[in-house]
């Protein structure tokens, strides 16, 4: 009985060393497809990233296209690149809110197309956007954003964190759409980062983002006061308190990015473990990928230290 | 309707032709009490005979006034009588075991194949089920099934059936005519099934009788021992993994008798060194208690009233249970406790009142309750240091439920009016409840570093229970139109109530037998089956986390439409060939939408699936030798299965068909027993089947952006997979052998011997895929990752010693 966990052991590792073997298959049943992304910010200069699709044991760079021919469209105004750095054709063309883009392409990976529009700024006319710092951190938003008069408005709400120390603790989470009034982020801790390069490479890196997508048809373009509760369990790690900095960031998002973004969500949760790898939506006819307007505004967060404080600091 | 009603009293009106001797009576084991199901009794003169049922009675009725009646059953001596009218009726037969065992029948056989109007149905002996060599030794019913031709595995070494095209939900399971939810123990690598306990198993893949219903693919009817009349007997085995008692006999002489049987696993105590090493090796402060186990609890009671009047009671308990509990020591001093712990089971109970109302008519009357449950419990304990030196217990708690309860009341009659007919009809009613998950979870937490204050939080999520109710009705004739043709034929009628909705369904089953010559026969069925209840599940494995929920007025019940038509051949002595091809036709068959699951709650599931259609077909092909030293059988099928997701909404693959994840080309088994002599017998079994189907992304491609250095990179985390068909990639091939020898010892005792059985499964060590993975390990035809596999059972040897007494 003494030595039974040495021939356990033993027994595992016989049984771990044999389980692993390379699949050999058939890997010309797959070809490369060509690949057009594209998001259309509003106030940024555009560019198009136009690529082919790689192998999935390939971790190489992108494989460029030979002989393109791109044309983007803004209000019946063609613009054709004005340069190219690999992959990222750049134009000379910064687009506005409700502009009307297509994007047309010729090359060695045939033809692709595509259009959208360059959706109007999300206005948050009360932007008091504040934390309330208690055992959980609640995220207060009041706002208002205009209903477009001509196509359905789609939010992206992303919360930043940013800690100030070299220690950088990321969070992931689980979540949905809003769908009344409160709702309810959950954060779980996931890991700290204790190897002072890696956290180094994060800290550089400066944000991890949460999302919450959302559409004007949850939110109906009426005065909203709208509670995020983020259940955030306090540090208790004896090196102290984290001087947290926390920004939100509202977007408009096309209907044809919202669709992207839902898919994006789909396929990278956790559950996706469990489900059949499924196709990513695109509104570019003869490739994949995305071809969409975007807009975004930033706002800080302020921490309320006493949870009880009703009035939100100024900005 | 009326048509279908007026066709059935039509076909029926033969009944009323008059006979002129009926025997009726039960078939039993001499040397056990134990009735004997399937057992024949033929009149010699005529070659009309008739088969004992489930409770090992039979009823025949024969046209003269005299008979001499031929009763016989596998691996028993036959038995002769002659009966003249006048005389008692009334005739019980105990049939003496064949003693020369070395060329007794003991193999996989299609229901009386030949001479049966039924078709598409097999029989397997729990001795041949025993002999089977199997993972870790375990004697397992599913394991032995999973060998039948048209029956496909699922994943390496576990338990779930893919019956000629179905998915595992679509198989009904009856222990002793209870429905089982949930048939599997650790993932199904070992089936609920204690082989000890069973008499009796046959399978139906198509063609079924009327009185099934409820399921789309197959029906396996497990019958358990009613247990030794004559003296107390049993059996004490010690396995690799799990120690069984199994103990029968007498309560009061030959009136009643009991049926006792027991599993389970010790793994837990086995492998608790181990699991303290690794706590031990991760900090040296860790405590870690671990384990898993699962037992089985079977246990059934007969009573005989008198010749005409039997009572059965019968139970089965089953339980997983797997639990962890850590203790960690932070550098605070404090104290926590991770606790974890997820049982699932079955609880079954039933009774039955088994009667004979005339010689040619018996009836059973039955109550019967089965329970799935799984439960989860996950707790924290905090033990924190206060400033004046005490201490302070924080606790978060969470549970997780659900259940599925089913009540069922039925009565069941079986009428024999003359030797040309066996009539079978009957009722019930299954009240179901459906309880998908009920989630709380509560919180009293001190915060010494920050906060310096406490704070409680109690709430239970439930979802609402939904209650189903399911009505059936059925009647059957097996019709022996002359010598030459017999016909089955009948009807199964159902219906479903949930919430507003009624679903009525009206499935009618015929299949018909041609005896063509003394040894070749050609049989043709038909079957129209309805399924009521869905089976949410996340991973092609069984978990206990699986949900079954009904029908609703979304998503339909699902149908199928299966034809079958085949040819029996025998070679007397020497072997029986059948061939049999089918043709199935699904619908309502639901998936899980793109990138969707449920996972433990079944909260919007109607959201999460889409309805579509399927259809399977395949040719199978079966010779099995029966006599001799040499038994065993070889199974081939070829199938194709096909799944079309294309309505409005709710498409699938582009709403192009695919192939369904259980659809594979081809599937070899053969299994050998050869008895050396009674003291020794070795048992071979090879399996080679085409792999399954898998989704797999061959092409990927970047996330789209607004920062231009986002594309300047290769980070994985930065890609899409581009699918560019569902099931796009097949697995290699999965093929093994196994072999076992048995070593049988009678000691000085009387009536007391042992048998020790060794086992190897995948005697040649083939790395057969479990799962698969991208890994950067390795390399690929130049690149620097690799798509790999992983297998999880080697080679396997395995030791059990089994104690009769």
């Amino acid at each position: 009985m003494k030595h039974i966990a040495p021939i356990l052991i033993a027994a595992g590792l016989f049984v771990l060393a044999s389980c692993e073997k390379v699949i050999e298959f058939d890997d010309s049943l797959t070809s490369p497809s060509p690949v057009l992304n594209a998001i259309a910010t509003e106030g940024n200069q555009l560019f198009v990233n136009y690529t082919y699709s790689r192998f999935f044991l390939d971790t190489n760079n992108a494989h460029p296209i030979a002989d393109v021919d791109m044309v983007v469209t803004a209000n019946g105004t063609d613009y054709r690149p004005v340069s190219v750095d690999g992959c990222n054709y750049f134009f000379d063309y910064i687009p506005h809110e409700d502009d009307q883009l297509g994007i047309r392409v010729l090359s060695a990976a045939g033809e692709a197309s595509a259009r959208t529009i360059i959706p109007r700024n999300p206005r948050i006319s009360t932007p008091n956007v504040f934390l309330q710092d208690s055992v959980f951190r609640t995220l207060v938003i009041n706002f208002n954003i205009d209903d477009h008069p001509d196509y359905d408005n789609y939010y992206r709400f992303t919360i930043s964190q940013r800690d100030s120390g070299a220690r950088y603790r990321p969070y992931r989470e689980v979540y949905d759409t809003i769908d009344t009034t409160y709702h309810t982020i959950f954060f779980c801790f996931d890991r700290a980062i204790t190897d002072p390069t890696a956290a180094a490479t994060e800290a550089l890196g400066g944000y991890l983002y949460q999302q919450l997508l959302t559409s004007d048809k949850l939110i109906d373009g009426q005065d909203h006061n709208t509670t995020l509760m983020l259940i955030m369990l306090r540090d208790t790690n004896e090196v102290g308190t984290f001087i947290h900095q926390y920004s939100l960031t509202v977007e408009s998002v096309s209907p044809e990015r919202y669709q992207y973004l839902q898919d994006i969500e789909s396929a990278t949760s956790i559950t996706q473990l469990l489900t059949e790898p499924a196709p990513v939506y695109s509104n570019v006819n003869g490739a994949l990928g995305i071809f969409a307007g975007n807009a975004r505004r930033t706002y800080p967060l302020y921490t309320v230290v006493n949870e009880n404080d009703p009035v939100p600091p100024k900005r | 309707m009326r048509r279908l009603l007026f066709l059935l009293c039509l076909l029926l009106f033969p009944l009323a032709a008059r006979a002129q001797l009926t025997v009726s009576g039960t078939v039993t084991d001499q040397q056990t009490g134990e009735t004997l199901i399937g057992a024949t009794v033929f009149e010699t003169g005529s070659g009309r005979g008739t088969t004992t049922d489930v409770n090992g009675r039979y009823s025949l009725t024969v046209k003269s006034k005299e008979a001499i009646l031929r009763v016989s059953f596998v691996g028993y001596e036959t038995a002769f009588d002659t009966v003249k009218q006048g005389q008692e009726r009334k005739r019980n037969y105990a049939l003496r075991p064949s003693i020369r065992l070395q060329e007794v029948v003991v193999t996989a056989q299609r229901v009386n194949s030949r001479e049966s109007s039924q078709m598409s149905a097999i029989e397997i002996p729990v001795e041949q089920i025993k002999s089977v060599p199997v993972l870790f030794g375990e004697a397992d019913i599913l394991k032995a099934i999973q060998l039948l031709p048209g029956v496909q595995s699922g994943n390496e070494g576990t338990g779930g059936m893919y019956v000629r095209g179905g998915g595992p939900d679509e198989n009904l399971f009856l222990l002793d005519g209870i429905p089982l939810y949930n048939v599997n123990h650790l993932g199904g690598f070992f089936s609920a099934f204690n082989a000890d306990a069973v008499k009796n198993v046959t399978l139906y893949k198509g063609s079924f009788p009327a009185r099934f219903g409820g399921r789309l693919s197959s029906v396996l009817d497990v019958t358990t021992n009613n247990g030794n009349d004559k003296k107390v007997h049993g059996n004490v085995s010690v396995g690799f993994i799990s120690a069984k008692l199994n103990v029968e006999g007498p309560i009061v002489k030959e009136k009643t008798t009991f049926c006792l049987s027991a599993r389970r696993t010790y793994a837990d105590f086995m492998l608790q060194p181990l699991v303290r090493k690794m706590a031990t090796d991760i900090d040296g402060k860790t405590k870690l208690t671990a384990g898993y186990y699962f037992y089985d609890l079977n246990g059934k009671l007969t009573h005989k009233f008198s010749d005409r009047s039997r009572l059965y009671a019968m139970f089965y308990m089953g339980d997983d249970d797997a639990y962890t509990r850590v203790r960690t020591q932070s550098s605070l001093s404090e104290d926590e406790y991770l606790d974890f712990r997820n049982n699932w089971g079955n609880t079954v109970g039933g009774i039955r009142w088994n009667y004979e109302l005339t010689p040619k008519l018996f009836m059973n009357l039955s109550a019967a309750y089965t329970q799935y449950k799984n439960k989860m419990v996950v707790g924290i304990e905090k033990v924190t240091p206060r400033t004046d030196g005490s201490e302070q217990l924080s606790t978060v708690n969470g549970n997780y439920f659900s259940t599925v309860k089913d009540l069922t009341g039925r009565l069941d009659f079986n009428y024999q009016p003359n030797p040309d007919h066996n009539v079978q009809f009957g009722a019930y009613y299954t009240q179901h409840w459906f309880q998908p998950s009920v989630i709380s979870g509560s919180i009293d937490y001190f915060d010494s570093i920050q906060m310096n204050q406490s704070w409680q939080m109690d709430s239970t999520i439930t979802e609402d229970t939904v209650p189903a109710g399911e009505m059936v009705a059925y009647i059957e004739d097996d019709w022996s139109i002359n010598d030459f043709i017999k016909l089955n034929y009948g009807l199964h009628m159902s219906g479903f109530a949930v919430g507003k909705t009624l679903y009525p369904s009206v499935q009618p089953r015929v299949s018909g037998r041609v005896l063509l010559g003394e040894n070749l026969s050609l049989k043709v069925g038909y079957a129209y089956m309805t399924q009521y209840l869905h089976l949410l599940s996340t991973t092609s494995i069984s978990m206990p986390t699986d949900l079954w929920v009904p029908a609703t007025e979304r998503i339909k019940p699902m149908t199928a439409h299966q034809v079958a038509a085949g040819a029996f051949y025998t070679i007397p002595m020497v072997v029986d060939l059948s061939v049999e091809g089918y043709y199935k036709r699904m619908s309502n068959l639901i998936e899980y939408r793109d990138g969707a699951t449920a996972l433990g709650t079944s909260a919007g599931w109607e959201d999460l699936v889409c309805m579509g259609d399927g259809w399977t077909y395949g040719v199978e092909f079966l010779a099995q030798r029966s006599f001799g030293r040499l038994t065993g059988w070889l199974g081939y099928t070829w199938s194709r299965t096909t799944h079309l997701f294309d309505r409005e909404g709710q498409e699938l693959n582009g709403g192009k068909p695919f192939p369904a994840k259980y659809d594979r080309r081809h599937d070899i088994s053969i299994v050998l027993t050869y008895k050396f002599s009674d003291r020794f017998d070795v048992s071979a079994t090879w399996v080679f089947c085409t792999g399954n189907t898998a989704t797999l992304a061959m092409q990927k491609y970047p996330v789209a952006s607004d920062n231009p250095d986002d594309y300047n990179n290769s980070r994985m985390s930065n890609t899409l997979s581009h699918v560019e068909g569902r099931n796009n990639f097949r697995m290699p091939n999965y093929h093994r052998a196994d072999i076992s020898v048995n070593f049988h010892r009678q000691f000085k005792r009387k009536n007391c011997h042992r048998t020790i059985n060794l086992s190897v499964y995948n005697l040649y060590n083939q790395k057969n895929p479990y799962l698969t993975y991208t890994s950067s390990d390795y390399s690929y035809h130049g690149y620097n990752r690799a798509l790999v596999q992983l297998s999880i059972f080697p080679i396997l040897p395995s030791v059990a010693y089994t104690l009769y007494f």
